[in-house]
């Protein structure tokens, strides 16, 4: 009886802290971007260069941030991916002629400053960083 | 075919012909192998190598690639320096391709070398493509290696990536283009092959056919064809035949020629000089006699087919055999070849035409006519006998069958009741005589045949024959045949003419009437005496008739005299009894009633003398009516009977209808009558059929007629009440009534009515049924002359 009480408490705590970790990003785009929300699928499309427009025929502007926290947490949750992963996947493009490195800050400042001036941006942040320069997409 | 002439010369020809074909065949494999070897030898030395080495280059060009991208991801120097190598490689193996596709097109035909010019200008551009991306890329990802990592390069790597990939294409397309063109290759010559092969194989069987055919021909019109002709030669000879007269010419070259010449110069030579066995064994063979050769010991030596035929034995059951085991000896009856009958055969040398039998090997009897002659060799002895039999049984069943037919006709000649003769008319010899004309004559044969027939059977003297010498035709006349005893017997005879085995003969056949001659003379008599006593009847009967008109005549004059005395008698008598009615009261009592008694019977007594006297009147006239119709003349004319018949209708038109009567006409013909005799008599079986119908049911009378040869026939019939049975035959009698006297009549009608029918030729007949009706139905002769004119 003990034994199955300590799995089930075990669980729970996974179960919590897998929703904490899911918290770690948020995914942003322009204030005035007409979307509210995105599927995660094409989060991934848009973020491994393989959908590359906006439904109004704009060519997609991404921009991703190096070493931190909603960088790991978005690459490995949305991504299915590390960042080492990530960062080859996008060399191979590159080497292949498919497609140039995408745009990458370190904070997330930077990325709503780049957010905000780009209509046709797209972008995560921490949670934290939210603010009303830039809009938040929902994930489904 | 002048050239062929030694069998030599002739094989060879066919042994030649057989090798052109063979050779045509070679000829045609070894220039389709040499075009199929000239295409392996291109393919290995071009498509091959370009295929290999387009491989090469790419599986290269690959590994570079790879380098190039571990130098990059990795930023080690290493792969990008081994990448480097790689490239002088690649560059080498494309110019040693493009070379080789330089040497196809020079060496190749028109359009095998376009191909290779395209691909050889394909490979060039190829090169320079790579040599410009191997330039670039052997400079670019070594510095990038080498810690040149700057994001400005990014562009470039892109472009070079672009570049490369294309490349990578390219170099994939060409590789698989030229193992393609390979494969092509070769299965263009297995495509090759197999048309080759069929063609050879067809080809082979062609020269095979045509070989084969040509070989025929020639070996049957050199070799086998003389040589069946010498076959046909050595067959016919040995048939014995004639040899053709066809001339082989005899040619020292042609060694089949020349053998049948020889083979036929002596078979002729041979023929001239003896028969042939065949010959003779064919002659035997084809008698159709029996032939039987024996030893002089009568062993049988040689038999022909009809023999064995006839006998049923093969000839190996018969050679050697004694002859008289086919022979049948009847009943110790001799054959030429047992007992006295050999040695007289021996002794004459031959018979001829002798009559026996053979025995059959089933036992059977075969009757042949036997000729035999003995053979005898130059020095007189015995060498054998032949013997010559013909089959004779359909002859002798031909015999026996005339025989049976003659012994027949003999029976049929005999068993007539008629005698018939043949005669001779040459000789007037009798020939033959049947068994009943020897029982006329009253003869034996012996005494009959062979005996001339004048003043023997005949009467007539010799040369005065009625049918040879007078030829008089005897066809059933009456004649007079003599008997031995010289009696005579009255025949009915026919004679006629016949030819027989070549002879004419008189047959005359004959019956005897000796007993119709005799009735016919009872007859004469009989007829004599009859037609006598007719006469006699005929004058009784007149006398008769006349007594009965005499007697009624007579007693009419009596009559007429009791009648009118009694009527007298009858006045006085009321004058007497007025007398004595006035004379009565005086008389006594007593007295007046014996009066009154004898008044009455005197009054009885004379009206029964008068009613006695009126009957016997009316009887007495009856009488003399029917005297009178029986004595009338008649006057016959044409009467229409149905005209008749009418009219009588026509005035019993009250009668018919009161009895509602039917009345049916048939047709009714115009007969010869006396037309009043006619209406009495239609019209008193009229009245009658009227008078007896009965009240109960509507009458129905017919009158019908039927013209018969010498007779017309009418019937009256009726469904009146009918006449019983017994009464029938008394209607015609006279003063008889039939039935119910209900109904007037004197029972005088159907007695004249008789009378007058009779006196027409005819007859009259009642037939009746009680409660059914009557018919009368009476005849008239047809024609005047049929009829009497008096009453017989």
């Amino acid at each position: 009886m003990d034994l199955k009480r300590c799995i089930f408490i075990v669980a729970l705590i996974f179960a919590l802290a897998a929703r904490t970790l899911a918290a770690d990003f948020i995914v942003v785009v322009h204030a005035e971007n007409t979307l509210s929300w995105i599927t995660e699928q094409n989060v991934k499309q848009i973020f491994l260069g393989k959908k590359t427009t906006w439904p109004n025929d704009r060519t997609i502007d991404i921009i991703i941030q190096e070493d931190t926290d909603a960088h790991a947490g978005f690459t490995q949750e949305v991504l299915g991916k590390t960042s080492q992963q990530f960062m080859i996947y996008w060399k191979k493009m590159l080497f292949t002629g498919k497609g140039l490195l995408p745009r990458s800050v370190k904070t997330d400042a930077e990325v709503k400053a780049f957010v905000s001036s780009n209509p046709d941006a797209i972008g995560y942040l921490s949670p934290d960083a939210l603010d009303n320069t830039v809009k938040k997409l929902e994930v489904r | 075919m002048g050239v062929a002439r030694s069998i030599r010369t002739k094989v060879w020809m066919s042994v030649m012909i057989a090798l052109i074909g063979y050779l045509v065949a070679t000829l045609s494999s070894t220039y389709s192998n040499s075009i199929l070897s000239g295409n392996l030898t291109h393919l290995r030395a071009v498509d091959f190598p370009l295929a290999i080495k387009s491989n090469e280059v790419f599986n290269r060009f690959k590994d570079q690639t790879k380098l190039y991208e571990d130098a990059f991801l990795t930023g080690e120097e290493g792969p990008a320096i081994k990448a480097n190598t790689l490239g002088s490689e690649i560059t080498a193996t494309l110019d040693e391709m493009i070379r080789i596709a330089e040497t196809a097109v020079t060496a190749e035909k028109m359009e095998l070398s376009a191909l290779h010019i395209e691909d050889q200008q394909r490979l060039i551009s190829l090169r320079e493509d790579y040599l410009r991306y191997f330039q670039s890329a052997s400079r670019f990802y070594l510095i990038l290696a080498t810690g040149g990592q700057s994001s400005g390069l990014q562009n470039k790597i892109r472009l070079l990536g672009t570049e490369q990939s294309l490349l990578l294409r390219d170099l994939g397309d060409d590789a698989k283009r030229f193992i393609a063109s390979f494969e092509q290759g070769i299965e263009h010559n297995r495509t090759i092959a197999r048309q080759q092969t069929s063609f050879i194989v067809v080809l082979f069987f062609s020269v095979l056919i045509f070989a084969a055919f040509i070989i025929n021909h020639v070996s049957n019109r050199l070799i086998i064809g003389p040589l069946r002709d010498i076959h046909e030669m050595v067959k016919d000879f040995a048939r014995g035949k004639v040899l053709r007269e066809k001339q082989i010419p005899a040619d020292p070259k042609d060694e089949i020629a020349e053998l049948g010449a020889s083979f036929q110069n002596m078979t002729v030579d041979l023929q001239r000089t003896t028969v042939s066995k065949n010959y003779v064994d064919n002659i035997i063979k084809s008698m159709s006699d029996s032939l039987i050769v024996t030893t002089p010991e009568a062993a049988i030596r040689t038999v022909n087919q009809t023999t064995l035929d006839l006998l049923g034995y093969t000839e190996n059951e018969l050679l050697q055999k004694h002859i008289s085991t086919i022979l049948l000896e009847k009943n110790g009856e001799r054959t030429v070849f047992s007992g006295g009958g050999y040695s007289d055969f021996l002794k004459r040398g031959f018979v001829r035409n002798v009559e026996e039998a053979y025995v059959s090997k089933t036992g059977a009897a075969i009757p042949v006519l036997f000729s035999g002659s003995v053979m005898v060799d130059g020095e007189g002895r015995i060498e054998g006998m032949v013997c010559v039999a013909r089959d004779i049984t359909e002859l002798k069943r031909a015999e026996e069958a005339l025989k049976e037919s003659e012994r027949h006709l003999k029976n049929v000649l005999d068993s007539i009741h008629a005698g018939i003769v043949i005669i001779n008319p040459r000789t007037h010899q009798i020939v033959d005589a049947n068994a009943y004309a020897l029982k006329m004559i009253e003869g034996e044969r012996g005494q009959v045949v062979g005996h001339p027939c004048h003043k023997f059977i005949c009467p007539a003297a010799q040369g005065t024959c009625p049918i040879k010498d007078f030829h008089e035709v005897a066809d059933n006349s009456e004649r007079v045949l003599l008997k031995m005893n010289g009696e005579r017997t009255p025949i009915l005879k026919s004679v006629v003419l016949v030819t027989y085995q070549g002879q004419e003969h008189f047959i005359e056949s004959f019956i005897d009437i000796s007993a119709i001659k005799q009735a016919e003379q009872e007859l004469k008599d009989l007829t004599t005496r009859l037609s006598r006593s007719n006469e006699d009847l005929k004058e009784v009967n007149e006398e008769l008739k006349n007594f009965a008109y005499i007697v009624s005549h007579d007693l009419r004059a009596p009559l007429v005299n009791i009648k009118g005395f009694s009527d007298e008698l009858h006045r006085s008598l009321s004058e007497i009894d007025a007398f004595m009615t006035a004379c009565m009261p005086r008389l006594e009592e007593r007295e007046r009633a014996k009066i009154g008694n004898i008044k009455k019977d005197v009054r009885e007594s004379l009206e029964f003398i008068g009613s006695s006297a009126n009957r016997m009147d009316a009887q007495i006239t009856a009488i003399l009516t029917l005297s009178r119709l029986g004595r009338r003349d008649l006057k016959f004319e044409p009467v229409d009977t149905g005209e008749l018949v009418q009219y009588i209708l026509k005035s019993l038109a009250h009668q018919i209808e009161e009895h509602r009567t039917h009345v049916t006409i048939g047709t009714l013909p115009v007969v010869t009558a006396d037309k009043t005799s006619m209406e009495q008599i239609f019209g008193n079986l009229l009245d009658n059929a009227l008078k007896y119908l009965d009240p109960g049911r509507p009458g129905a009378i017919a009158i019908t007629a039927e013209t018969r040869p010498g007779v017309t026939v009418f019937s009256v019939r009726d469904n009146g009440s009918g006449i019983v049975k017994e009464d029938v035959q008394k209607v015609f009698e006279l003063f008889r009534r039939s039935g119910k006297q209900d109904v007037r009549g004197d029972g005088m009608g159907l007695a004249y009515v008789k009378t007058l029918v009779r006196r027409h030729g005819g007859s009259i007949r009642c037939e009746s049924e009680i409660g059914a009706g009557t018919t009368f139905t009476f005849t008239i002769a047809a024609g005047i002359e049929g009829i009497a004119q008096g009453p017989d």
